[in-house]
């Protein structure tokens, strides 16, 4: 994998969400015009449907974009350390060693972490976590890959 | 004939749209050195059904720290528009569309769709550039 991928795979998701988000705003819009819009759901989606998508998309894209931002970091510890056997690192220690290796700022690493651990709150709400944007999770992702080397 | 007419006027778009790239993308580049950012300017190739196969200009400009902007035309064929060109920072990936309306002016408008009013000068480059790579 090239670094070129990696990023380009985080531009995909950004991507997928504007038109994800651009979709949504328009059925809403059309079916709060046109209720009738809806029979070919079979009284399955509503209107709370459609909006409860769209509060939730953000959270949504950002499970999808730590997925591929972990699956990026696997495939380069892979390739740094290889392994006959399969590894199930978790997610923490992984991020840990390839800030050693990689000399990656505290600052960086750090806003990487806080982006790990509002992820985990998303898929289990128990320890606090602080909230933040897609963009602001891409961006310190962002920053994060931006440490590993153009090709490997 | 008609045919005639249809690739001379294909070939007008065209020339018409990459010059217009030319432009904006030397532009940056002058503000950019003056700025004392390196710039790194590459050609691609883009493929549109309206215009065919042709070249333009890109660039990347590093400011100072890691973060750089890059400065990518999409297309001429949009609609609501005469062309489009990203302005994407890196690597932060957060982007703003510049949009080419009629008299060769190029409109601002965020990921987001809200339109930047600010006219096209120096200091809006300057401040869209570092606001865009601030992490």
């Amino acid at each position: 994998m090239t670094s070129w991928d990696a990023f380009q795979q985080v531009r995909e998701i950004r991507d997928e969400l504007l038109a994800a988000d651009f979709a949504l705003t328009l059925s809403i819009r059309q079916v709060e015009v046109n209720s009738n819009l809806l029979a070919a759901a079979n009284d399955v989606i509503g209107l709370r449907q459609l909006r409860r998508c769209a509060s939730n998309l953000e959270s949504t894209y950002l499970l999808r974009l730590f997925s591929t931002f972990e699956g990026v970091l696997r495939d380069y510890w892979s390739a740094a350390r290889p392994s006959p056997r399969l590894r199930r690192t978790p997610m923490e220690t992984l991020m840990n060693r390839i800030v050693i290796r990689r000399q990656i700022p505290n600052q960086i690493s750090d806003a990487a972490h806080k982006v790990r651990v509002y992820r985990n709150w998303l898929v289990h709400p128990q320890a606090a976590a602080s909230r933040m944007t897609f963009e602001e999770c891409k961006s310190r992702l962002g920053h994060f890959l931006s440490y590993l080397p153009p090709r490997w | 004939m008609t045919t005639q007419i249809s690739n001379l006027s294909q070939q007008t778009v065209r020339e018409e749209w990459v010059a217009a790239c030319e432009r904006l993308i030397s532009q940056i580049e002058t503000w950019a050195t003056e700025l004392n950012w390196s710039t790194h300017r590459a050609d691609i190739l883009l493929d549109e059904r309206e215009t065919g196969p042709y070249t333009v200009p890109t660039v990347r400009v590093r400011l100072p720290g890691r973060a750089e902007i890059h400065v990518t035309p999409i297309a001429r064929g949009i609609p609501g528009g005469n062309g489009r060109v990203d302005m994407e920072s890196w690597p932060s990936l957060h982007r703003v569309r510049f949009i080419r309306r009629d008299g060769d002016t190029w409109e601002a408008i965020t990921d987001s769709n809200v339109r930047l009013r600010e006219p096209w000068t120096r200091e809006f480059f300057t401040n869209l550039a570092q606001d865009l790579t601030a992490i």
